[in-house]
């Protein structure tokens, strides 16, 4: 079936509205089962210092990228020097490599791989490190 | 065909997306980042941040267009005008991605944006071109050359130009070096390609362009034409349908020598033959053709009743024209004001500021096509174009009088326009009396 955008802000407001932690919902062929989790469970503790890296390209993220002919996924925990790369955005056949700015600690991603980011867009949130 | 990336900003973003909305296609509009909360993005069904302000890392970057259409799931790209509407490597990297251009082919924006080749191929296809050089002037001596075989005045000329950057008036023998060496930098500095021409300058001329519509099965249809012949330095700031000069033979000849053109080169999409007419002879030549949807063309539309936006869209789609040539009616007059943040008193010097308040004039036969609302900024790394007036009445005289009332009610506090140059403009006497060639304003409004 083909989905608008106006679908899935109908279905997004369906499901905000909706009581409990569990909705079902089915259109046409379509079923789509949601459970809602209080926020904060899954999220990392944060300090006043950590900070947003934006995008600088447009283009799909990639977790995988390669530094000093290094292939590695970065993650949670990692940690890297000032411009070490930690990911990369495909622009079209070209790779732009996503450096980190400082020594950093990386405490969550905020795109998965494959997705779609716009120019300043938060990719990862940053820890600095000393 | 069922969402479109908008590649561009201002009015004509606004204008594509009004286009999109009657045609029920879904409509992306890509932003620099100061656009953010400019009125396309709000109308659109989503927005996509390409890029900083300066538009070579934003509205001209085309990797980041392209990847961007392509991370929306558009299907369609339409440029506007200006940036990359005209960009035929742009073009041809859309339909390499998958996605349809909505505009031209890219040969035919390649071949017609080399004006020394669309000039050659169109006095080889019969139509009257200015007496000028046949190959680019290489050297002093080639200009000397030119001189002597066209007189004075000669105009020199940018093979990749448009918008008058590239191009010098010489009138003596002594103008011609300073004149070579200044066109040729300015062509280099603003294409990155210096390579010039020469036309003899023609004076007290009327600029006149054909509008045309071609479909991809080779169907093509001439919609009259616009007189912009109210410029200042090659900007136009009036425009008008039809031209108050052009008679019934001579808009049938402009528009079959229009057609003749578009046929030889393929064309599709929406574009305008450009000519320039010398009033008294009726006599006319071409100068260039302009592959994209015009910053005028809503004149056109209001004096044909067609939406050449949406035949553009509709053509991308792969659908035949709606109409032939033998139902393209010309009725009434149409007027266009082009509104720009500038300060008339000061050399028409850019105003970029915040818009306090804006009221944009209504009535009887009133458009406005506008990217404007209260509080909107006008950015100081665009151009200053805040709002298009367009009037329509049943002769040319209710037009004028119909953008007469249009100007006296737009309010707009915050920045100078122009509006007040275009009010007096209307009372002049040669305006009235359709007595006006290109260098008018300069001559006798602006008295230079």
């Amino acid at each position: 079936m083909d989905v608008s955008w106006d679908d899935v802000r109908r279905v997004l407001a369906a499901i905000d509205s909706a009581p409990g932690e569990e909705l079902e919902l089915e259109v046409g062929d379509l079923r789509l089962v949601v459970l809602k989790r209080g926020q904060g469970a899954i999220r990392p503790a944060t300090t006043p210092q950590d900070f947003e890296l934006k995008s600088r390209a447009v283009g799909i993220f990639r977790r995988a990228a390669v530094q000093d002919g290094l292939a590695f996924v970065v993650d949670a925990g990692a940690v890297a020097q000032a411009d070490e790369v930690l990911a990369a955005i495909e622009v079209l056949s070209e790779t732009e490599p996503v450096r980190a700015p400082r020594a950093v600690e990386v405490v969550s991603l905020l795109v998965a791989d494959g997705e779609f980011v716009e120019y300043g867009q938060p990719l990862m949130l940053l820890r600095p490190r000393s | 065909m069922k969402r479109v990336l908008v590649a561009n900003r201002g009015e004509i973003a606004v204008r594509v997306i009004r286009a999109c909305r009657q045609l029920g296609l879904e409509v992306v509009c890509a932003y620099s980042e100061p656009d953010r909360d400019s009125l396309p993005v709000r109308l659109a069904d989503r927005g996509v941040c390409i890029g900083p302000a300066p538009a070579r890392r934003s509205y001209l970057n085309g990797p980041a267009l392209i990847a961007a259409a392509l991370g929306v799931r558009a299907d369609a790209v339409h440029p506007g005008y200006g940036f990359l509407a005209e960009n035929a490597d742009f073009a041809r990297r859309c339909v390499e991605a998958g996605l349809r251009f909505v505009g031209p082919p890219a040969e035919a924006i390649a071949l017609m944006g080399d004006k020394l080749r669309a000039r050659e191929l169109a006095a080889s296809l019969g139509l009257p071109v200015v007496p000028g050089s046949r190959g680019a002037l290489g050297t002093m001596a080639d200009v000397e050359d030119a001189a002597r075989r066209f007189g004075y005045p000669l105009l020199l000329k940018a093979a990749a130009g448009g918008g008058g950057r590239g191009m010098r008036v010489m009138r003596s023998r002594a103008e011609l070096a300073d004149g070579f060496l200044g066109a040729r930098a300015e062509a280099e500095a603003a294409f990155g390609d210096g390579t010039l021409y020469a036309e003899r300058f023609l004076e007290r001329v009327r600029h006149v362009e054909v509008q045309v519509l071609a479909d991809s099965l080779g169907q093509a249809v001439a919609l009259g034409e616009r007189d912009c012949s109210i410029q200042r330095r090659h900007q136009k700031l009036l425009e008008e349908a039809p031209s108050p000069v052009v008679t019934p033979d001579v808009r049938q000849s402009l528009a079959t020598a229009a057609l003749a053109l578009v046929r030889a080169i393929g064309y599709e999409s929406a574009g305008t033959v450009e000519f320039v007419l010398e009033p008294e002879s009726g006599r006319f030549y071409f100068i260039e053709m302009n592959t994209r949807i015009q910053v005028e063309h809503p004149v056109t539309e209001m004096v044909t009743g067609i939406d050449l936006v949406a035949e553009q869209l509709r053509i991308a789609a792969g659908a035949p024209l709606g109409i032939s040539q033998d139902d393209v009616r010309i009725a009434g007059h149409a007027l266009e004001c082009r509104i720009n943040a500038e300060d008339p008193a000061q050399g028409f010097r850019p105003t970029p500021g915040t818009i306090t308040d804006w009221r944009p004039p209504t009535g009887e036969g009133v458009r406005v096509d506008t990217h404007i609302v209260p509080g909107a900024v006008v950015q100081p790394f665009y151009d200053s174009l805040l709002a298009k007036v367009i009037t329509v009445g049943a002769d040319r005289a209710q037009a004028i009088e119909r953008m007469r009332r249009a100007l006296d009610g737009l309010r707009v506090t915050g920045v100078p326009t122009t509006a007040s140059f275009h009010r007096a403009l209307l009372d002049h006497p040669d305006f009235q009396e359709g007595r006006v060639h290109t260098r008018w304003v300069e001559e006798t409004v602006l008295g230079r």
